[in-house]
């Protein structure tokens, strides 16, 4: 998916459809790919059921909890819409727990970091900002937990969320102090140049890849509709 | 190390001012839980923050401070004009003399003018070559800091396509790609902008290769565009008379700050006489800008720098300074490397290219009460003694060592 094939208008949908498929590579393993959204002239799409919907009718299930999905597609392939429509709901309980474990957080802050990647891929200002050779890799983390994403810039330069791996190298590290603050910072619920000064957040490696970073994750975060399912 | 009050300030001000601290000062352009938030109170070369933490200091309120601060000499010329008043309808008669002295310790310049930032007067001098060439591009080197306006601000936020649409970029030390600039917009390039050497943060500085500056000189004089010397941060560091003094090469315009007030708010362009004309032309004015206390305290700065040889001295301190901390780096393994003049020196690791060493080495530092910053150049103060730099090699020893065995 090419930066200039999304409007900019379009972006903040789209960057919730990843949210939502992030959300699901999380909590429902092979599963998600019935939530893999695809960006079509006229719809979006989520995963292989074809289940589709208009701009407005996403807008609505993310918003409220109900979009009508075109018909005509979903009557093509019943059984796997309704798939879709299970792990979406399914997701949404996700989104309501206050939980602070890692069951709880990983699938929400993933969803966060997703909506993130979408503006650093496809916001009409991204491509100035990723010119610097050195902006490769950002790892993400929680002190003293496991979970741990690694966000890749891929070889066609577009950043990508990759499962992390004790090889993987990464050019600027960002750390939630733990789960809570973690899950405060996914649901927008930090100010994140203040978390870093009171070390809720902290930051080494390549401070300007992670401004850049933070300057999507922030945009991102006041765009991008939270799914409510 | 205490931090309770600074934390306590930090976490009213997250409340009521967005980000807490902004700008190069923010938490997460140093190190936030190493340095402090706030300072209280400083002298020489040493300054004390909230919560009674000393520190031997290497930033000199980010080169604002050249002679130390609070220094007496300096002190005593504003609290006398203090007597007098700050602000009046019209500026004091400082100012004259203010500008008499640049324009008799600076080379080319025939003229003076004054605001308060940095950024107000690049920003003025740009639009004083485009006033006086009637073109409108300008050139920049590739990562270098001119200020906070939209056309060459660091930041991400509050752009619009057009800010940037007549500023261009060249590699520091590319003369062939500088030409190449200037050849493909023939006759509309109106400044090329450039600090004395490279100060780029989150990278080493770069001085200026063999013939740089004459090559640049000379590209400027072919083509008809003005050269604008952005002295802020280097003015009175490099050379008691301006930086050019130092690399050799004339400059059309010239802007400093920083050190100009010793710590007191005060810029100033200096320019040569074929631009006088034009810079009756764009408007320039502030409130504050004829502050007579920040006046005084540059006209006592640039008389202490002149009487005591400052340019000299803090290089000689700093050659001192960075030749032996290198030295006790690399008996502890560390490849550290003090780029760009001595007086302003960069620490760069080597191979450290995502900076987590240096990010490492300055925390360790940090702890020991030296505030060395890892991603900007630093700021030898004159006040800095032998003593105070032995005493900082001491520790600044005992953080290296506790970097290798970590």
């Amino acid at each position: 998916m090419n930066a200039e094939k999304i409007h900019r208008r379009r972006l903040p949908l789209w960057a919730a459809a990843r949210s939502v498929f992030g959300a699901a590579c999380e909590s429902a393993g092979k599963d998600a790919r019935f939530l893999d959204p695809k960006l079509e002239e006229n719809f979006i799409c989520l995963g292989e059921s074809g289940l589709a919907f208009s701009d407005s009718a996403f807008a609505k299930l993310i918003g409220t909890g109900f979009g009508k999905p075109n018909l005509h597609r979903f009557l093509s392939a019943p059984a796997k819409g309704l798939k879709t429509i299970f792990l979406l709901r399914r997701i949404s309980k996700i989104f309501k727990q206050s939980d602070s474990i890692p069951s709880a957080i990983n699938p929400i802050l993933r969803a966060g970091l997703e909506a993130t990647v979408a503006y650093m891929n496809h916001h009409p200002c991204a491509q100035k900002f990723w010119r610097e050779k050195s902006f490769r890799s950002i790892r993400i983390e929680i002190r003293n937990h496991e979970s741990k994403w690694m966000i890749m810039k891929e070889s066609n330069e577009h950043w990508s969320i990759q499962p992390f791996n004790e090889k993987s190298y990464a050019s600027a590290c960002l750390q939630f102090f733990d789960l809570q603050t973690a899950r405060k910072g996914a649901l927008g619920l930090l100010d994140p140049l203040v978390s870093v000064g009171t070390g809720e957040i902290a930051l080494s490696g390549q401070i300007p890849l992670l401004d850049k970073f933070g300057y999507f994750a922030r945009l991102a975060n006041l765009e991008v509709p939270r799914p409510r399912l | 190390m205490k931090r309770s009050e600074s934390d306590h300030w930090f976490e009213r001000a997250g409340k009521v001012i967005p980000g807490g601290i902004y700008g190069h000062m923010a938490p997460g352009a140093g190190l936030p839980r190493e340095f402090p938030h706030y300072c209280s109170h400083a002298t020489g070369c040493e300054f004390t923050d909230v919560d009674g933490n000393e520190w031997i200091d290497f930033m000199c309120g980010f080169g604002a401070v050249l002679h130390g601060y609070r220094h007496p000499f300096v002190e005593a010329a504003v609290d006398r004009q203090r007597s007098y008043g700050s602000v009046f309808n019209q500026p004091s008669h400082l100012i004259v003399e203010l500008a008499e002295r640049l324009v008799s310790n600076v080379s080319f310049a025939d003229w003076a003018v004054f605001a308060k930032n940095g950024s107000d007067l690049t920003t003025w001098a740009v639009r004083v070559a485009r006033e006086k060439t009637g073109r409108e591009f300008v050139i920049k080197a590739r990562g270098a800091y001119h200020g906070v306006d939209a056309w060459c601000d660091p930041g991400m936020g509050g752009r619009i396509s057009s800010d940037r649409m007549h500023v261009m970029e060249f590699s520091w030390n590319d003369l062939d790609e500088l030409e190449s600039l200037v050849r493909t917009n023939l006759d509309n390039v109106a400044a090329l902008i450039l600090t004395p050497y490279h100060h780029a943060s989150y990278a080493p500085s770069e001085l200026p290769v063999e013939g740089f500056w004459q090559g640049v000189r000379s590209l400027c004089d072919k083509h008809g565009i003005a050269l604008i010397l952005d002295d802020v941060r280097c003015g009175g560091r490099l050379h008691d008379s301006g930086s050019h003094e130092y690399f050799g090469f004339i400059p059309d315009l010239a802007i400093y700050s920083k050190a100009l007030g010793n710590g007191y708010a005060i810029s100033a362009c200096v320019g040569a006489e074929a631009f006088r004309n034009f810079a009756n032309e764009v408007f320039l004015t502030g409130s504050c800008w004829n502050d007579s206390l920040a006046i005084s305290a540059a006209i006592a700065s640039l008389e202490l720098s002149r009487r005591d040889a400052v340019a000299q001295s803090v290089t000689e301190k700093g050659m001192f300074f960075c030749s032996r901390l290198e030295d006790l780096a690399r008996k502890a393994g560390i490849a550290l490397k003090m780029t760009g003049p001595p007086s302003m020196p960069y620490p760069w690791i080597e191979e450290d290219h995502d900076l987590y060493q240096v990010q490492s080495l300055c925390k360790r530092a940090a702890r020991n009460g030296l505030y060395f910053h890892p991603y900007h150049n630093w700021f030898i103060s004159n006040a800095m003694t032998q003593d105070m730099m032995e005493l900082a090699l001491t520790k600044a020893s005992k953080a290296f060592d506790e970097h290798g065995n970590a």
